[in-house]
């Protein structure tokens, strides 16, 4: 009887002490989830356009294309809501188009064709007293 | 014919290859800056002694190990070899075909040009698409448009080698390559290199169509029509999961049916892949 007990509380032991690696080994992966899921907050970028540009003229930057008419000067995303590939600009048909599958935006932003659902995101832009634009992205 | 293709030992080529691959990619690796991707790559290209040739060889040793990692799936299927290994072991080894694609597409990625930049970013969004989980994926294997890619880089280096190694390493490790049985191969890799460069495209701006890299076209293509989760991560696995249903334990009809099913998928993933060629 006494063996028996002995070797029911040895099993019980062993059970316990695999159940508990299990657990601690799965509860590292908490820690480890919100470790890589962490994003630092990015600084707000101020990027300067150092040229003036006369109306109906584009800039192309690397995350953005500048535009400017009679009234207005206007920065848009270059980063597809499709599948965020950077957009060319297309100076015939005045579009801006993804290279990756053919969607098509406005130079205002607007979706206009393609697979993509939503509007580009639109920055703003100051002139700069002296000469040229500064982008806050 | 179709004995003798049975015949050559893929396996073996595949792992020269991929020794191969490897060893070519350490020597990239000491020159190669993953924070100025693009111009690591290219100046290794134009201005470094022999840069392109170790370039080339690390990418047509890792084309390489990957199409005979195919063939060699195709071949232990067709002649039957597949039910010398047990289930477990043949859903670890078709487990390790999606993180060899992962070790290939990554190295496209850290590329930095044109191709390899929309592929990234691409394949970034198609995880972030994934209810619930998009985001932790994301987070370890790409992350690109927050960290540039510092954890592609990571992942290429060690962690995608790390899992491809855990997978197959219970299959892998009981065989030997000899090297010297593959001197052919050895010295065809070092002449490919050699002579054809390895592809580069740097951003051109009057150009609207950027054609992603070969195995991803048909994936570039269904993109088009469907929506990124369906597209891109329900349609591959459906391939992953036809073809780990062909080991021999299965029931002769649904072994037919997993048959089918993955005939008619590469069939599709053919016809998607012209569709895009057609394009460029």
């Amino acid at each position: 009887m006494a063996v028996k007990d002995g070797g029911n509380r040895r099993k019980f032991l062993a059970t316990g002490w695999g159940w508990l690696k299990l657990f601690a080994s799965l509860s590292l992966v908490y820690p480890l989830l919100r470790f890589i899921r962490f994003r630092t907050p990015k600084v707000p970028r101020q990027i300067k356009v150092e040229k003036t540009l006369l109306p109906g003229e584009v800039h192309l930057d690397q995350d953005f294309v500048l535009f400017v008419d009679e009234q207005r000067v206007w920065a848009v995303s270059r980063i597809c809501t499709h599948l965020g590939c950077s957009l060319h600009f297309h100076q015939e048909e005045g579009q801006l188009i993804c290279p990756c599958h053919q969607s098509k935006f406005s130079p205002d932003g607007k979706r206009l064709a393609g697979p993509a659902r939503d509007d580009l995101a639109v920055y703003p832009v100051e002139p700069l007293a002296e000469k040229g634009y500064l982008v806050v992205i | 014919m179709w004995q003798r293709f049975c015949a050559v030992p893929w396996g073996e080529v595949c792992l020269v290859s991929l020794y191969l691959s490897v060893l070519s990619g350490i020597v990239v690796a000491l020159q190669y800056d993953f924070g100025t991707p693009f111009y690591s790559s290219s100046s290794m290209d134009l201005l470094l002694p022999f840069g392109s040739f170790w370039r080339s060889l690390h990418f047509y040793t890792s084309q390489f190990f990957f199409i005979t990692l195919l063939v060699h799936f195709a071949a232990i299927l067709a002649d039957g070899r597949v039910a010398r290994l047990a289930l477990g072991k043949w859903l670890l080894l078709v487990g390790s075909l999606p993180v060899a694609l992962l070790l290939l597409f990554t190295g496209y990625v850290l590329r930095g040009d044109a191709t390899g930049h929309s592929a990234g970013l691409i394949a970034e969004n198609i995880l972030l698409a994934i209810p619930g989980l998009g985001e932790a994926l994301n987070r370890l294997l790409f992350s690109i448009a927050d960290d540039g890619l510092k954890r592609v880089y990571a992942n290429h280096l060690v962690g995608l080698g790390i899992l491809w190694g855990g997978l197959s390493w219970d299959h892998v490790r009981k065989y030997r390559a000899h090297v010297s049985r593959h001197g052919l191969l050895i010295v065809a890799s070092l002449l490919m290199a050699f002579i054809f460069f390895a592809p580069l495209e740097p951003e051109q701006l009057g150009v609207f169509h950027t054609p992603g890299p070969w195995f991803f076209l048909g994936l570039q293509e269904i993109l088009r029509y469907i929506q990124p989760f369906w597209a891109g991560v329900v349609f591959p696995l459906l391939f992953i999961f036809a073809l780990a249903g062909l080991h021999p334990v299965m029931s002769p009809r649904s072994r037919r049916f997993c048959q089918a099913a993955a005939s008619l998928w590469l069939l599709l993933y053919l016809i998607l892949t012209l569709l895009a060629l057609a394009r460029s």
